[in-house]
């Protein structure tokens, strides 16, 4: 489908050597992958194993709705080369939203994720009209800036967002459809809200792969690549990147919003303290294509949920297997599985000959 | 060579810019026929840089106005000078490096009718990916459309520059020493193709070999020390004395 080709793995660049996600996202290693529209097949086979293998059904969806949310993102991190160290703001914005519409204002679920979606989309277009002014760390560290702007309104602004205590007794959302209206409810009835928000991500994510696949897309590509060269074709730059800002801010604006549905509830915790969490998924899972940071969100939920069974410092295991993922193959999960492996076959098969 | 001459493409008028006190461009003016190849030459450090840099607006004159195609663009960010019509290569190779040839030069091919559209995948638009295939054959390089563009050899990375340039369909191309690095037979192939685009575009470029800028330019501009030391055709640059002693002497 795509003219886009991966260079081969041996390109030789010190990719995992680099500590900071910065170098990561600029090493040469970050070519797209040869998979476009395969992923949306990707995508539902990953679902459907997750319905039938994980079987704490919170666990289920909060793997779809961190998968979407990492795979946004790669938008910013893989596809555009902007390392974002605040990404916690659109979702713990997003829940908030969601979260307040469904207290305060009506229990439907699609107004609570078309506000969450919606303000967070205009909110992006400030932030990233500010963050863009720079680029490299000093965007890294504008995003990251922005979060922490945000974590301490939350944290302040009690009456509305109830400060430390977050906002708990959130209502279950009813979603109405032609004909039926369902209750979306993820305690009593968990593979409704699973089928729900899998269709949700399903065509979110169909979206997000036609915008790289787009004019669009492949020009914000190529700034990553030569910024200056993309300019002298006469494109604006900043603009791209903003709208790929407010892409990427509006899907984790949805997944907040969906996580708020499922756990009825918004707070600090966790909502704020993921900036780096998501950022260790899009990495693990590998940056080259959308379905890698999914892929990388499963992983990461899975190893979390089994070893915090076993272990109190569950982190420090988690920490360590991230470094070790970085230095032996900084292509993730995703591109290990693309592109080493398939090197490695063919290296076999020469041999073998 | 100059077809339609009379109609200007470029006008520079006065170009003035100095960098704390050195005066790097020296009131330079300019003038480009639609169809010519013209050619600035001058010793290193003679401000053809600059000078370049100025009508693309990459640096704001200190004082002197530029139009392109009559119409004013001193100090338009070069984005916008681009959409215009004036293209540019690159002194240093400037490709998308890990981004196939083909789609190094779609890039530079959709910018001109479907640059911000995201709602359609960019492999369904029939007119960018002729446009694109055109550019290829007639540049060269139509053989290694799906090699990576950082694993070409340096010649035929500076014609996929070249072949970025030439897709965006420009009225005016500015070449920055488009042999420099080249070994002799890709030097000689690059002048080929040089005079091949000049058929359809108008072309302004810095060289410093000189044997190509005689044999290539109708006109040549003299730069010495940021000013404009001379102006007219090869004949006349090659037999003027103050330009001999000022350049050929030195590059013989």
């Amino acid at each position: 489908m795509t003219d886009l080709r991966t260079p081969p793995a041996s390109d030789g660049t010190p990719a995992g050597t680099g500590a900071a996600a910065v170098t990561i996202a600029r090493t040469r290693g970050a070519g797209p992958a040869r998979w476009t529209w395969g992923q949306l097949a990707l995508l539902v086979v990953l679902a459907v194993v997750v319905m039938f293998t994980v079987p704490n059904p919170s666990l289920a969806i909060g793997m779809l709705v961190y998968g979407l949310w990492a795979a946004g993102l790669n938008l910013l991190v893989g596809y555009g080369g902007l390392v974002s160290f605040g990404h916690a703001l659109p979702f713990a914005w997003g829940g908030y939203a969601a979260g307040l519409v469904l207290l305060h204002v009506s229990t439907s679920a699609w107004l609570a994720m078309l506000v969450a979606a919606g303000s967070m989309a205009v909110l992006s277009l400030l932030v990233g009209a500010v963050c863009l002014r720079r680029t490299e760390v000093y965007f890294s560290m504008l995003t990251l800036a922005f979060a922490q702007l945000g974590f301490f309104i939350a944290l302040q602004w009690d009456s509305v967002t109830r400060g430390d205590d977050g906002l708990s007794g959130i209502p279950v959302p009813t979603l109405w459809l032609p004909g039926v209206t369902i209750e979306l409810n993820a305690l009593r009835d968990p593979l409704t809200f699973f089928l729900f928000t899998a269709v949700v991500v399903l065509v979110v994510f169909a979206a997000m792969v036609l915008y790289t696949e787009s004019p669009m897309g492949r020009v914000l590509q190529a700034i990553r690549e030569n910024e200056e060269r993309a300019r002298g074709c006469g494109y604006n730059t900043r603009l791209v990147q903003l709208a790929t800002f407010v892409v990427a801010g509006t899907v984790a604006g949805l997944a907040g919003g969906l996580f708020a549905m499922l756990n009825n509830f918004v707070g600090l915790q966790p909502y704020w303290l993921l900036s780096g969490v998501v950022l260790i998924m899009v990495i693990l899972g590998g940056r080259s294509s959308l379905f890698g940071p999914f892929l990388g969100a499963v992983v990461y939920l899975l190893l979390e949920s089994s070893l915090s069974r076993s272990f109190a410092s569950w982190q420090l295991i988690v920490g360590a297997i991230f470094v070790v993922c970085v230095l032996a193959f900084p292509q993730g999960l995703w591109g290990l599985v693309t592109q080493t492996l398939p090197s490695l076959v063919r290296r076999g098969r020469r041999t073998a000959r | 060579m100059s077809r339609s001459a009379g109609d200007l493409v470029l006008e520079a008028q006065g170009l003035d810019r100095s960098f704390g006190g050195i005066h790097a461009v020296d009131d330079v003016s300019l003038e480009v026929p639609e169809g010519s190849l013209h050619a600035i030459i001058g010793p290193n450090g003679s401000g053809k840089t600059t000078l370049f840099n100025l009508i693309t607006g990459h640096t704001r004159p200190t004082s002197g106005r530029v139009r392109f195609a009559g119409e004013d663009i001193t100090g338009m960010p070069y984005s916008k000078v681009a959409r215009k019509g004036l293209a540019k290569s690159y002194q240093i190779t400037t490709v998308f490096p890990l981004l196939t040839v083909f789609e190094n030069v779609r890039i530079a091919a959709q910018a001109a009718g479907h640059a911000y559209v995201f709602w359609r995948p960019a492999d369904g638009i029939r007119a960018v990916t002729r446009r694109t295939e055109e550019v290829l054959e007639r540049i060269g390089l139509a053989a290694d459309r799906d090699v990576v563009a950082s694993n070409l050899s340096h010649g035929d990375q500076r014609r996929l520059d070249l072949a970025i340039a030439l897709a965006t369909s420009p009225r005016l191309l500015l070449l920055d020493e488009p042999t420099a690095g080249m070994s002799p037979p890709e030097t000689a192939a690059t002048v080929e193709l040089v005079q091949e685009l000049n058929r359809d575009v108008t072309i302004l470029m810095i060289e410093h070999k000189m044997d190509v800028i005689l044999t290539i330019a109708d006109r040549i501009t003299v730069l010495h020390q940021g000013r404009k030391l001379f102006e007219g055709t090869p004949d006349e640059v090659r037999d003027h004395p103050e330009v001999k002693e000022v350049y050929l002497t030195g590059s013989r």
